[in-house]
This record gives structure tokens, C-alpha cells and sequence, in this order.
């Protein structure tokens, strides 16, 4: 595939993953918990663990946290991000690629969740040089379950909505290109050479 | 968070090398975490409210940096502090108790505190271009070992290009959108998880619809229109960098005690 077409969708992805996240405030949250968000940007990783290879899973969500950082000011904020964010698409990843018969979106979600959530309470008890931090980890993990399964339940039903379509598969294509006919896209999981699904 | 461009404060921090401005950012934030004397302290904090009034910083960043701050890190310690406190005095298991006095430990939080806003101040002061430029020179050695940092840099220009011309407009969007799911607000993402799955999904449908238009400006722009930097020394860097060495050699005094504040 083209470097700058593969670039275009990665831009796409990244842009809707910020924008999912900012309309987050407008979703009303019954009971808030300090430190505890929805994480809806987690559906644009699940679908690009659904449709990319892992190096563009992963571009995608360190060029998020950076994009993020910047517009948000937080150079700090940065670590908590970035460790959170590649250890939960790494772990989903592993599982979705090698334990989808296992293990449902829901749950490879609820999995990201607990591994961000861990990551990010780590990276704040090494900064603080404090394992006392670690008390709030029941609290995250609790939290994540819930998230894990809310966002889980959408990207669920937006990546079955995508295969529907055929959408993310027709775009991979270049333009004017005609694409070799794909099997579809169950557990089976076939990839071209590039490991585009 | 704040959509607006970067680029349009014209102010003396702004007008600074941000290559300059890093270093001295840097050690500036590294500073705290040697000053022990509270004289040096508050030296640190009135050249950084100093900055603050200088680089014209709105409150809206400031009272978003404290509360970012405040609810990653400190709210997570003092549950932690409160819990092992709880712990220790009910159940009398010494294990539980927590070793480090408090004020050690305010005393790590504040410098932390000033350790993160100086990274607030360098990001608010700092044009976004002339941000990218520094960061492809800081990231040469990556670059050594093949990755294509500059075509990231780019494609994170992208984005934040895209969001630009797009939030407000998918903001939009999406609250018709959500009006039209259910009257009852409250609860929308319990009841209409199906709903906010489909908003999503036609997000994307619609933003790929660019996807041509976006790879067409990726092929157009060459990495030199969006962000060059290069090394600038005048009369402004000069006088940031004596004003840091003058504060430095105030705090010096300060620590090693000939002067006593």
C-alpha cells in the first residue's frame, strides 16, 4: 500500500480517536470517580487492532497521546498516556490475535482497560517513589471493568458495523486499484502481506 | 482541551528559540529537586509566576494544569496515605504503616508540582511548528535507526490540522445526534450504547470520505512547509539565559547559605 495512504487513515483514525474522547464530556457519567473516564478513544485502538497491523496500532495511539499532550499542555501527562495506552493495545492485541476464541471485544476491552489503568498507576507510583499509590488500584481496576465493558460494547458493535460494510477493507485499497478478492474477517483473521485485515 | 492555534501569542516567551527555551526548560525543572531551603523555594516560585504573567498564560491552562495534576497524582497519594493510615490503625499490623512523614512528602508533590508546570509553561509558550522542528532535531538519533520521525511529525500536523477544520462541527453533529437518540440524557450511554456505537461508526464513515483529499496533502506538503527550526542566539536568548544563571547563582547562595532568605 501506499506510505501516505496508509498515513491518511492513521490521520483519520487518530483525529476521530481525539474527537470520540472529547465528546466524552458531553456523555453524563452518573457516578464520577477521580482519575476515571469512559476511554472512548479506546474504540478507534479496537478497531484498528480489528483492521491494522500492530505497528500502525500502535503509531496510532503514540501519535494520539503526543497530539493530546500538546493541545492539552501536560509534558507529564505524557508518560501516563503513553505507558497506559501502548501497554493496553499491546495486551489486546496478543489476546484479539492469538485468543479471539476466548476471549469476546468486550472482554479483550475489559482487558486494555485493567492493563491502562495499571500502567498508569505504576508510572505514578514511580514518579512519586511510593507504593502507597498502589491503594487506589482496586478502584481502577473496578472502574475499568466498567469502562472496559461500556467501550467493549460499542467497539463491538462498530467493528461489526465496519465489516458490514466492507468500509475499512475498501479503503485499505488504493484508489483506482482493483483489490484481489478477501475472505471475510471472523476469527480466522487473514491478513495480506502488509497484515492489513 | 484548548483547539485554538498556539501560534498567534506574540509575546517575548513566544518570540524565544524554542530550542533555547527547552534547555532551559529542562533545567529548570530539574532544579527543585535539589533546592532543600524553602528561601529557594520561593525564589523558584515567583520566577515561574514571573513567566506565567510574561508568557500571558490564562487561567483556563493554569486551572487545568492544577487539576490534571491534582487528580493523577495527588488524589491516588492521599487515598493510598489515607487508607494504609486506616489500615495500620485498625488492624495494629505494623506492616501497614506508612514510614514517610508527610511533609517529606509534600515536599516530593510541590516539586513534582514545578517539575510539571514548567512543562505547561514551555508547551503554552511554545509555537506548535517551531515545536516539531525541535522535536525532529531531538529525535536524530531514532531517525539514525531508521524511523521515519519526520513523516511522523507530519502526519501529527495532520491531525491536528484535521481537528481544527473538524471538532467543532462533529461537536455539532453529535449532540443533534445524541438529542435525537433519547429526551433522557442521563441515561444515555446505559440505554443507548447501540445508539453512540452508530454515531461513531457514521463519524468514521464520514470522516473517511476525506481520506483521498488527506492522502493528496500528504503526497502536496513536504515536511519544510509544516515546521523548520533552526538555531537562532540574539538579544532575547541572552537575556533568558542571564536571567537563569541570575536566579541559578540566588539560588546557590541561598542553599549553600551565604545568603540567608
Amino acid at each position: 500500500m501506499n506510505k501516505n495512504r496508509r498515513y491518511a487513515i492513521i490521520t483519520i483514525l487518530v483525529t476521530n480517536a481525539i474527537l470520540i474522547s472529547l465528546l466524552e464530556s458531553l456523555i453524563p457519567i452518573p457516578i464520577p470517580v477521580p482519575g476515571v473516564k469512559l476511554g472512548l478513544a479506546n474504540i478507534i485502538t479496537l478497531i484498528a487492532i480489528a483492521f491494522l497491523p500492530l505497528k500502525d496500532v500502535l503509531l496510532i495511539v503514540v501519535i494520539r497521546c503526543v497530539v493530546v499532550a500538546l493541545l492539552t499542555r501536560g509534558v507529564m501527562m505524557l508518560a501516563f498516556s503513553l505507558s497506559g495506552g501502548l501497554l493496553s493495545a499491546l495486551g489486546m492485541t496478543l489476546v484479539y490475535r492469538s485468543m479471539s476464541r476466548f476471549f469476546s471485544v468486550k472482554g479483550i476491552s475489559i482487558i486494555g482497560a485493567i492493563l491502562h489503568n495499571t500502567a498508569q498507576l505504576t508510572v505514578a507510583s514511580l514518579v512519586l517513589g511510593q507504593l502507597v499509590v498502589l491503594y487506589y488500584l482496586p478502584v481502577l481496576l473496578i472502574s475499568a471493568v466498567v469502562t472496559g465493558f461500556i467501550t467493549g460494547t460499542i467497539g463491538e458493535i462498530a467493528i461489526n458495523e465496519l465489516r458490514k460494510k466492507d468500509f475499512l477493507k475498501a479503503n485499505l485499497a488504493e484508489p483506482a486499484v482493483e483489490e484481489p478478492e478477501q475472505v471475510g474477517l471472523g476469527d480466522g483473521e487473514e491478513q495480506n502481506e502488509e497484515g492489513y485485515r | 482541551m484548548n483547539l485554538k492555534p498556539m501560534d498567534k501569542d506574540n509575546n517575548p516567551l513566544v518570540k524565544l528559540d524554542a530550542g533555547v527555551k527547552l534547555v532551559l526548560a529542562v533545567m529548570l525543572s530539574i532544579i527543585p529537586f535539589f533546592c532543600q531551603r524553602q528561601g529557594s523555594f520561593l525564589i523558584l516560585v515567583l520566577f515561574l509566576g514571573f513567566l506565567t504573567v510574561l508568557a500571558r498564560v490564562s487561567l483556563r491552562t493554569l486551572r487545568n494544569s492544577i487539576l490534571s495534576y491534582g487528580i493523577i497524582v495527588i488524589f491516588p497519594y492521599l487515598f493510598g496515605f489515607l487508607i494504609s493510615w486506616l489500615t495500620a490503625r485498625y488492624s495494629a499490623n505494623s506492616l501497614f504503616v506508612y514510614e514517610q512523614g508527610f511533609s517529606a512528602m509534600a515536599l516530593r508533590l510541590f516539586r513534582l508540582f514545578l517539575f510539571w508546570y514548567v512543562g505547561t509553561l514551555y508547551l503554552y509558550s511554545t509555537p506548535l511548528s517551531s515545536l516539531l522542528g525541535v522535536l525532529d532535531k531531538c529525535l536524530f538519533p531514532l531517525k539514525k535507526l531508521g524511523v521515519p520521525i519526520s513523516e511522523y511529525l507530519k502526519v501529527l500536523m495532520c491531525v491536528i490540522e484535521n481537528l481544527k477544520k473538524s471538532g467543532s462541527e462533529v461537536k455539532n453533529k453529535f449532540q443533534e445526534k445524541k438529542a435525537s437518540l433519547s429526551g433522557d440524557h442521563k441515561s444515555l450511554f446505559i440505554l443507548n450504547i447501540k445508539g453512540i456505537a452508530q454515531i461513531i461508526v457514521s463519524f468514521l464513515v464520514d470522516s473517511f470520505q476525506n481520506l483521498d483529499q488527506i492522502q493528496e496533502d500528504l503526497d502536496r506538503i513536504k515536511v519544510e512547509d509544516l515546521y523548520t527550526y533552526r538555531l537562532k542566539v540574539a538579544k532575547p536568548e541572552i537575556i533568558a539565559v542571564g536571567c537563569f544563571l541570575a536566579i541559578n547563582l540566588g539560588l546557590y547562595l541561598i542553599e549553600t547559605g551565604y545568603w540567608v532568605w
